[in-house]
């Protein structure tokens, strides 16, 4: 079981990670995440029944354990009026060629976190992670069709957002 | 790349790479799936609460008749000259007390010298003597004892008795108690 797990935590680990910490954009929290995931994983991995890929079945574990995080904590920021708990974007984290690029990755960030929820995971599912949507319609448990639809409407938005923010440059 | 949409789809599928796992989550994962399953209360509680009932069932079932609570159970006493004997062999004169407890909502106890009504206890105004009680669940009487052959019985049910007539025969009465389904308890005493 600790040999199925090691190969689950090395061979999607890392997805996984991005694809929490762009969803709660919270380095600590999509670490605690990340690891309930897996503890999950390994809880329910005998009861797997192969119907779908591994990588889609964590990834429909992830998204209710970060749609659980989300609700958990806009409870506590209800609590603490005016905190942000959120990470503002850094752009030199991925500086890693011109300074053009970093702005417009910072717009992206954050248009991305400005989507909609279900809008934002169908759209880290599909580039981020690559599914396709069929395999997205199983993670999320939504039509193929609306998942495509979702995504369709959304680039366009994206776009507008980060021509805004970056003064019209993308 | 010139159009933006493509370019878009570009920049979204990098998104996040610089961001890697903490180092060491891979160990804390390890360690939270090696700690104990916490057992929730009723995995325990569950079985025990089976073996307790089962042991109940058994020891209910092992007693003799009459000596479980809650069901019938009939004893009787001597009473010579106001010492107490439990088990004592009676003699003519000595006070016989005969006590039913337990049972049903409805008990009675009912007294035969040679198969004949002489004491019933809730009984007619001829058959019910002066130390009939019915209090704290139980039901007492007694008789002052001749020679012969008595039978003592206690009954119970969920309907009233019948209050049999002085004289009336024992295996009438039993029968339509029975018929009552009522719980019967029976001992005979010979005095001499």
């Amino acid at each position: 079981m600790t040999g199925a797990l090691r190969q689950l935590m090395q061979r999607h680990g890392t997805a996984v990670y991005r694809y929490c910490r762009e969803e709660l954009r919270d380095a600590t929290l999509a670490d605690d995440v990340q690891q309930v995931v897996f503890i999950e994983a390994n809880r329910d991995l005998q009861r797997f029944n192969q119907r779908s890929t591994v990588r889609t079945w964590l990834f429909a574990i992830a998204r209710h354990r970060v749609l659980d995080a989300v609700k958990a904590r806009n409870r506590a920021q209800a609590h603490v009026a005016g905190s942000d708990a959120t990470e503002v974007p850094d752009p030199v984290a991925s500086l890693d060629v011109s300074l053009d690029d970093a702005r417009l990755y910072s717009a992206l960030v954050e248009c991305v976190g400005k989507l909609p929820p279900s809008t934002r995971t169908a759209i880290l599912l599909r580039y981020q992670q690559g599914f396709t949507f069929e395999e997205m319609a199983e993670v999320c448990r939504e039509r193929a069709g609306t998942l495509q639809a979702k995504v369709t409407r959304a680039l366009p938005l994206l776009r507008d957002c980060i021509q805004n923010r970056t003064g019209g440059s993308l | 790349m010139s159009d933006p949409l493509a370019r878009l789809e570009q920049a979204l599928a990098r998104l996040g790479h610089e961001h890697e796992p903490p180092p060491g989550w891979e160990a804390r994962v390890l360690a939270a799936t090696r700690q104990p399953k916490r057992r929730r209360w009723w995995w325990t509680a569950g079985p025990l609460l089976a073996l307790a009932l089962v042991l109940i069932w058994i020891v209910f079932a092992l007693q003799p008749d009459g000596a479980t609570s809650g069901t019938l159970a009939l004893s009787v006493t001597y009473d010579n000259a106001g010492t107490v004997v439990r088990g004592a062999a009676p003699h003519p004169g000595d006070r016989m007390c005969a006590t039913a407890t337990g049972g049903g909502e409805y008990r009675a106890v009912w007294i035969y010298r040679y198969n004949k009504l002489v004491e019933a206890c809730p009984g007619t105004a001829q058959s019910q003597g002066p130390w009939c009680r019915a209090k704290h669940g139980a039901t007492a009487t007694g008789v002052m004892l001749l020679d012969g052959v008595y039978r003592v019985v206690a009954l119970t049910a969920s309907a009233p008795l019948a209050r049999p007539p002085l004289s009336s025969k024992y295996d009438d009465d039993v029968s339509g108690a029975r018929d009552l389904h009522a719980e019967i308890r029976t001992t005979s005493v010979m005095v001499q």
